[in-house]
């Protein structure tokens, strides 16, 4: 199995209270295309850093980050998120004045990569696999239930045709059914669509279900049997 | 979606922010249309009335200056020795200006009576005697008669002259005298019809002018002088016609002379009769100089070039500001370069503190609009930040979420602006006959009380077109042209700009990472 993400010696840290609070410590780790990962651990443990980190949101204090060898240095940090990865936040981050299909449809124009011509017609099908029909597509995102918003997310992480998503807690703010609900649709993510799905969660029960469960516990990464 | 689209639609879907930029706007529009509406009627009132004046400047000595100067020297010899210095016109920077490509025609020439014994003159039709002799008395108190002059020469040194240009003087047969003429001092001349008519005169023909009387010639065989070397024969190479005409209902008409009858007015070159003035001057100064010995100062011939005054006559009468600009600085003590400006800008006073008015409410709004969109759209963007954050972790790029931010400032500018186009107007006409109204009543108290609005006018005068008040201010009318419409736009355009400069700075400095670490 190849890897798509490949974390070298990772170190991060900040001045908290007049000493240095080092977060991750020479971290290094390879995510492997076509799976699906949780990263767990205690709050304050660092996910949400470590998560900013490799989706081009922060830069380490040192180490490289590698996508598909290329180190997104190279890439350039701003091509590496429009172009290679998808994030999906745990309250959404849609875009409040667009309509689900809007979202949508801002995601495929702003990338680079190979997207069919007719926008709308493949966002409408891609809503419709995470069980969005046209009506409620067409809504303001903000009359939409939380469910919804955060499967338009998801579609919206993958809609610019990218192989890596990233998820930080995106079933916190769902109640358990819902939360069964995205749980299903990462898992189509890769089984279906072959992405690879990094999920940064507190949550047991998204955790069972993923490919490989890791846990960030003093600044390194350490998968769990 | 690119930010275009995006921008439409956050104009659309966020009404409130868009309702209170676009009130904003409208207001700044309106308050725009009034100033540039004031601003350009005053103009546009001056430009109109300008091109109605006639395109002339002369170049004068400032006599009054000069004589005032003088006044204000104490020291008696010293004060005659100032006056003894008396300004001229530089005939080289004359020579400059009638180069310049706005000059049309000029008229720099001598104005001479003079006596022509073997032509009969045209008579002045309202005439009530015969103006033709005066009489005086001698030293043993006997009456003499004496004869007057019959013709008038105008000896100009430049072949276009203004009369010839605007077509009262029309060349009839012949020509007109040229450069060549001026500079090789040629014997030539033209007459008018009328003249050439009474006398059966051609082309080819020859006629005798002088500057004296046949009888005054005994007087003068001493110095010299003598019929051959007195007077100045004259090919006729031109007959034209003078369209000036004695005006009937002139209270004067009856007592002009025959040398102010329009049709008995000689046209030679100025250089031709300045060496005839020159040689006859020469014969007479060589005489006075063997009777009162070396100290009598002989003349120079550039005594007799001489020009008082010149004056220009322009392509168009919107130059006549900038000629005056372009060369004013040059000129030598004294000299002025004289386009009428001070009685029309006198005149449109009125107008002017309008246009100072209104282009204080320009300023006044440029910089207020500037400092409320921008801290409304500083303000909205902290309401913002989160779909920054949303846009910027998609990798958008900053510079398409600031161009994002500023189409849609744009796309509410142009609404604003545009609605703002047809009250603005409406509101522009009032405010300017209010304002109009209410200079010119300050305007007469105070011309009243300053210079009881007197105006003084003579000589050179004759030149300029004569507006009234009344005129000038007639022309003012408050209408919103297609100028004025596009400068609105292009202000709008401006204040939006500058407007968007700090919240881009704001938006340059957001983070994507701690603005969603905030959010979730």
């Amino acid at each position: 199995m190849s890897s798509i993400l490949r974390l070298e010696k990772i170190n991060y840290g900040y001045e908290d209270g007049g000493y240095r609070r080092q977060i991750l410590k020479d971290l290094s780790y390879d995510f492997d295309s076509g799976k699906f990962y949780t990263i767990l651990g205690p709050s304050g443990s660092g996910k949400t850093t470590l998560l900013s980190i490799i989706a081009g949101l922060d830069k380490p204090d040192s180490g490289e980050i590698y996508y598909e060898g290329e180190n997104i240095k190279q890439i350039g940090l701003y091509k590496y998120r429009r172009n290679k990865i998808g994030i999906v936040f745990q309250s959404y981050n849609l875009v409040n004045y667009l309509t689900g299909l809007e979202n949508i449809e801002l995601a495929m124009s702003e990338t680079d990569n190979k997207i069919p011509k007719n926008h709308k017609e493949v966002a409408y099908a891609l809503l419709a696999k995470f069980g969005i029909v046209k009506s409620k597509a067409d809504r303001l995102v903000t009359r939409l239930s939380g469910g919804e918003q955060q499967r338009i997310a998801i579609a919206r992480a993958i809609a610019s045709n990218v192989d890596l998503i990233f998820a930080d807690e995106p079933t916190g703010n769902l109640d358990s059914a819902t939360e069964e609900e995205i749980i299903k649709i990462f898992k189509m993510l890769t089984e279906e669509f072959g992405k690879t799905v990094i999920v940064v969660t507190h949550s047991n029960e998204v955790s069972k279900l993923s490919d490989h469960r890791v846990l960030l516990h003093e600044g390194i990464l350490k998968e769990i049997e | 979606m690119n930010f275009l689209r995006r921008a439409i639609k956050n104009v659309i879907r966020v009404p409130s922010k868009s309702i209170l930029l676009g009130i904003t706007f409208f207001v700044i529009g309106n308050l725009v249309i009034v100033g540039l509406g004031l601003t350009s009627a005053s103009s546009n009132a001056k430009t109109l009335t300008r091109k109605q004046m006639r395109a002339v400047v002369s170049y004068e000595i400032d006599y009054d200056k000069f004589y005032a100067d003088g006044d204000a020297i104490e020291n008696e010899e010293e004060r005659m020795e100032f006056y003894q210095q008396n300004p001229m016109i530089d005939l080289e920077q004359n020579a400059k200006m009638i180069a310049d490509e706005r000059v049309k025609a000029v008229d720099a020439f001598n104005y001479r009576i003079v006596y022509a014994p073997d032509l009969q003159y045209v008579s002045n039709p309202y005439a009530t005697y015969d103006n033709s002799v005066s009489y005086t008395i001698d030293a043993e108190g006997n009456e003499v008669e004496y004869q007057n002059p019959t013709m008038k020469v105008e000896a100009n040194i430049y072949p276009m002259q203004i009369a010839l240009y605007e077509n009262t003087y029309e060349v009839v047969e012949g020509r007109f005298y040229t450069q060549d003429d001026i500079d090789s001092e040629n014997k030539v001349c033209l007459i008018t019809d009328e003249l050439a008519d009474i006398n059966n005169l051609h082309i080819g023909d020859t006629i005798t002018i002088g500057n004296y009387a046949t009888y005054d010639i005994d007087n003068f065989t001493n110095a010299g002088l003598d019929t051959t070397n007195m007077y100045l024969d004259l090919e006729i190479i031109g007959i034209y016609h003078n369209n000036n005409q004695i005006d009937p209902n002139d209270s004067n008409a009856q007592y002009l002379q025959s040398y102010d009858v329009p049709s008995n007015t000689i046209l030679i070159p100025g250089t031709t009769y300045s060496r005839y003035n020159y040689d006859v001057s020469t014969i007479s100064n060589t005489y006075y100089q063997q009777i009162y010995g070396s100290e009598y100062e002989m003349p120079t011939y550039e005594d007799y070039t001489q020009i008082s005054s010149a004056v220009y006559l322009l392509d168009d009468p919107l130059h006549v500001e900038d000629f005056v600009n372009d060369y004013q600085d040059e000129l030598g003590d004294y000299q002025i370069l004289n386009a009428n400006n001070e009685e029309f800008n006198r005149m449109a006073r009125p107008l002017d503190s309008i246009s100072m008015f209104a282009n204080l409410i320009l300023i006044i709004v440029g910089v207020a609009s500037v400092i409320i969109i921008t801290l409304i759209v500083a303000l909205t963007l902290k309401t913002r930040t989160y779909e920054m954050g949303v846009l910027l972790s998609m990798g958008v790029s900053k510079m398409k979420v600031i161009m994002q931010l500023f189409i849609e400032l744009l796309i509410v500018a142009i609404i604003g602006f545009t609605l703002s186009i047809v009250s603005g107007s409406l509101i522009a006409g009032k405010v300017g006959e209010v304002v109009l109204d209410y200079q010119v009543a300050t305007e007469n108290e105070y011309a009243s009380e300053d210079d009881n609005n007197i105006i003084y006018v003579g000589g050179i005068d004759s030149y300029f077109t004569q507006v009234s008040q009344e005129e000038l201010l007639s022309q003012y009318e408050v209408t919103i042209s297609p100028m004025i419409i596009a400068e609105i736009y292009i202000l709008g355009l401006g204040v939006v700009f500058i407007s968007i400069v700090i919240p881009s700075m704001m938006i340059m400095r957001f983070n994507p990472k701690q603005i969603l670490l905030d959010t979730n």
